[in-house]
């Protein structure tokens, strides 16, 4: 067991930092303001080649393991901006992952590297508003004539569709009434997000503004058959392989934004005083922010397991979504006594710590919320029925 | 809504705290805990002496006629003082029976034994699989001519091990766990066909489990109407949850104060530990879980005697009161450190005593559940 970082990802993490330390407090809060994509971020990423990491070489990557990619998203987080920052590039870190796995040599060729330059934009639509989390219950559907898919139906939350140019899509090729069970006659395509086809509106959100969610409204939106990944009805298990991956990416990301908080409030702590001393003197205030320091710790230190164990190849299920669920409430509670150390100031918006907290509750409800993650391990952790 | 005692219930909760402070000190307590039976008669003399025996029964039965205010007053107090001696078996939960469903000859002949302290009465209606349902009764009473015959087993039967009459649930008809078809019984506990096994509760109370083979019983010992014992049962039920409620409120209320005693008297660092911000801040929950729990009682109690919305009312205490035991009991052991765990100490013995109450007649998850169904 050794719990130390090679020369090599010490280095990932320090060029990380660097590079998003070149983007201020204010540039963030200006995007928090207009809303405006962080395109100049997204551009240094993909110029230091970060948008690569996990890619094969031949294509442009630098065809890294999902720890570095963790170690990255996490430093990322850890930064300014916080989920802003992270979900600008997030999906082409995990998003891809089906094509590298299912795809064929040609459409490998074809995608990755221009996913890996940041020429192409990504976006993943999975959710739907009636399916909500049982996702095999999706309606979307695609229906095949001659060489080409039709896709009707509409998604929602799909975030960063106002800049995509790609879409990771799932829907339905056979009626769920035909299929033997419900993983089955669900296909995922990766194809150009035609404005033609596809209205595409903007929900107005709490955080994380500068990164958009939207509502999508498909009709005939024509996918040609090389557009498919992989066979026909088996999208949703191909999905599942990508779905660790974004797990343990969310669970580091909570915990980024969750230890900046702590960083911010405890530098207040000391410098605020009232009733002629520092805050922080108080054990109301250096206690609670004691105990999220150590509950992040340890949540990096399981999410670091679940990436590695990942790498080798073993089953991390368990452990990916150990992470997801315990970085997602650390981090919350960290944004959230973080902002109550600042008292009245905590809540302008020049001091930051409410920004990270409307960012942070991102992490806890997607792309799975807490009480799914307690179902999945009441089920395979501890062999108890399922619930549900 | 006037939540000021009259001066008479205020009379009634110092003559039981006067009991408590000159006769009941940890002490007494113990040599009695340590003696045969596992409680005192002569402390049971005491009670009947000062009337307390007939606080809940009507005044046409030879009883004070209170309501559950009397009853929260005298076992709040008792809560304070962790007394054992069987008045809440007896007394407030057999009697209540009586009081419930006993038909006028039955009180004649049970209440005068209740209320001098002649007998002790018991309350049999647990079983090995019913868990907190009161309707789950696998007993059986069989009838044969103008008799029943009893068969089963019950468990956890408070004050079991000295009694000398039970009231029992049985089955005279349906499936285990139907809600028509319990009945209920009064048996001398000496019948033949009765065999005890007694044992000492964690909290210092004595329990027994009772197996019933063959055990006839008059049908003039049948406890009101045969196979309607369920409505009786929940009945007792929630006035059960009310004394023992308050019983754990008297006994909550010792453990904070205790707990902020010590604070300010246990030097650590050089300073007492009281002075820690972050024990002041468990000690200031603990107070108002206290308070709050206390005023979930005042309201069952004001609900039960109004009759309205009794049992979601129940519950909904029940539930408080669960979570005020963990929060109290735990961080009294907890901020008193090494010595809350001896039994030199008071402290442990509170402890057990609350966290018995807490699941008896329903924990807290089991009344939460029951009170979002009631809800629905
Ligand atoms: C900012 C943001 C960005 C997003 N980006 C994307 C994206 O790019 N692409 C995409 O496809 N999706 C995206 N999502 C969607 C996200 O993955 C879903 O919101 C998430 O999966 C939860 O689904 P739902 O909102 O439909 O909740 P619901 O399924 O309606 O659940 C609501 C509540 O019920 C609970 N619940 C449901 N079932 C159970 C059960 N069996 N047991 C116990 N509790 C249960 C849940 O835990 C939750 O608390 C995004 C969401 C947000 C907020």
């Amino acid at each position: 067991m050794d719990f130390t970082l090679t020369a090599e990802q010490k280095a990932i993490c320090d060029n990380v930092a660097e590079t998003c330390g070149k983007f201020s407090d204010a540039y963030w809060l200006g995007k928090d303001t207009t809303g405006d994509f962080p395109i100049e971020f997204h551009q240094a990423m993909a110029k230091g080649g970060w948008l690569g990491i996990t890619m094969p070489d031949e294509y442009g990557g630098s065809n890294l393991g999902l720890l570095e990619a963790a170690l990255m998203m996490h430093q990322v987080a850890r930064s300014s901006g916080a989920m802003s920052a992270a979900s600008a590039i997030h999906i082409n870190l995990f998003g891809p992952h089906p094509i590298v796995k299912f795809g064929t040599d040609d459409q490998k060729k074809r995608w990755l590297p221009e996913l890996i330059h940041g020429e192409t934009k990504v976006c993943f639509g999975v959710t739907e508003s009636n399916a909500g989390l049982e996702t095999t219950a999706i309606e979307t559907s695609a229906v095949k004539t001659g060489s080409r898919y039709y896709v009707n139906g509409a998604k929602v939350w799909t975030s960063t569709a106002q800049q995509a140019n790609k879409i990771m899509l799932l829907a339905r090729t056979k009626p769920k009434e035909d299929c033997l069970n419900r993983i089955e006659g669900l296909s995922l395509f990766y194809t150009n997000l035609d404005r033609d086809y596809v209205d595409i509106r903007l929900i107005d959100k709490m955080g994380r503004k500068a990164v958009d969610s939207n509502e999508l409204f498909i009709g005939d939106l024509p996918v040609p058959e090389e557009d498919l990944l992989g066979e026909e009805g088996k999208g949703f298990q191909y999905l599942l392989h990508s779905l660790n991956p974004e797990r343990i990416l969310v669970g580091v990301e909570a915990i980024g934004i969750g230890q900046n908080a702590i960083a911010r409030a405890s530098q207040y702590a000391q410098e605020r005083v009232v009733f002629g001393r520092p805050i922080g003197q108080n054990q109301a205030i250096q206690h609670p922010l004691a105990e999220s320091w150590m509950e992040l710790e340890a949540a990096f230190l399981i999410a670091m397991q679940a990436a590695s164990l990942y790498d080798r190849k073993e089953p991390c299920g368990l452990k990916a979504n150990a992470a997801k669920y315990l970085g997602g409430e650390a981090g919350f509670k960290a944004c959230t006594q973080s902002l109550m150390t600042f008292g009245g100031m905590g809540y302008a918006k020049e001091f930051h710590v409410e920004r990270l907290l409307r960012e942070v509750l991102i992490c806890r409800i997607a792309p799975v919320s807490p009480q799914m993650i307690l179902n999945y391990i009441a089920e395979k952790a501890l062999g108890l029925p399922k619930s549900y | 809504m006037d939540f000021s005692f009259s001066e008479e219930q205020t009379l009634l909760k110092e003559s039981v705290s006067d009991f408590v402070k000159s006769d009941y000190a940890f002490s007494d307590r113990a040599a009695v805990l340590e003696s045969e039976e596992g409680f005192s008669r002569k402390n049971l003399k005491t009670f009947a002496d000062l009337d307390w025996n007939s606080i809940p029964f009507s005044e046409e039965d030879g009883g004070f006629g209170g309501t559950a205010v009397e009853l929260m007053a005298v076992m709040e107090e008792f809560g304070k003082g962790l007394v054992v001696e069987p008045y809440f078996s007896s007394v407030i939960l057999a009697g209540s029976f009586l009081r419930k469903a006993a038909n006028s000859s039955q009180k004649e002949i049970h209440i005068p034994k209740i209320i001098d302290g002649s007998k002790i009465y018991a309350a049999a209606f647990s079983e090995l699989q019913s868990r907190y349902d009161l309707y789950d009764v696998k007993t059986s009473a069989t009838k044969e001519g103008a008799e029943y015959s009893l068969n089963g087993e019950k468990i956890f039967v408070l004050g079991g091990y000295a009694a000398d009459t039970l009231i029992v649930s049985a089955r005279t008809s349906g499936k285990p766990r139907d809600l028509e078809g319990v009945s209920l019984f009064i048996v001398a506990a000496d019948t033949a066909g009765i065999s005890k096994e007694n044992f000492s509760t964690v909290d210092g109370f004595k329990a027994a489990n009772l197996k019933f083979e063959n055990v006839k019983v008059s049908a003039g010992n049948l406890l009101g109407e045969e196979g309607k014992g369920l409505a009786i049962l929940e009945d007792v039920a929630a006035e059960a949850i009310i004394a023992l409620g308050a019983e754990a409120v008297g006994a909550l209320e010792i453990l904070y104060r205790k707990t902020v005693e010590y604070s300010k008297i246990r030097v650590q660092f050089n300073q007492p530990i009281g002075k820690f911000q972050s024990l002041q801040m468990i000690m200031s929950e603990m107070f108002i879980e206290h308070v709050q729990v206390k005023s979930m009682l005042y309201m069952a109690v004001m609900k039960f005697d109004a009759g309205e919305d009794v049992q979601k009312s129940i519950s909904a205490f029940k539930v408080q009161l669960g979570k005020a035991i963990k929060f109290i009991g735990q961080n009294a052991i907890q901020l008193h450190g090494g010595i809350g765990m001896t039994d030199e100490l008071d402290v442990s013995h509170y402890f057990k005593r609350v966290t018995m109450i807490g699941v008896m007649f329903g924990d807290e998850s089991y009344h939460l559940d029951r009170y979002v169904r009631l809800s629905c």
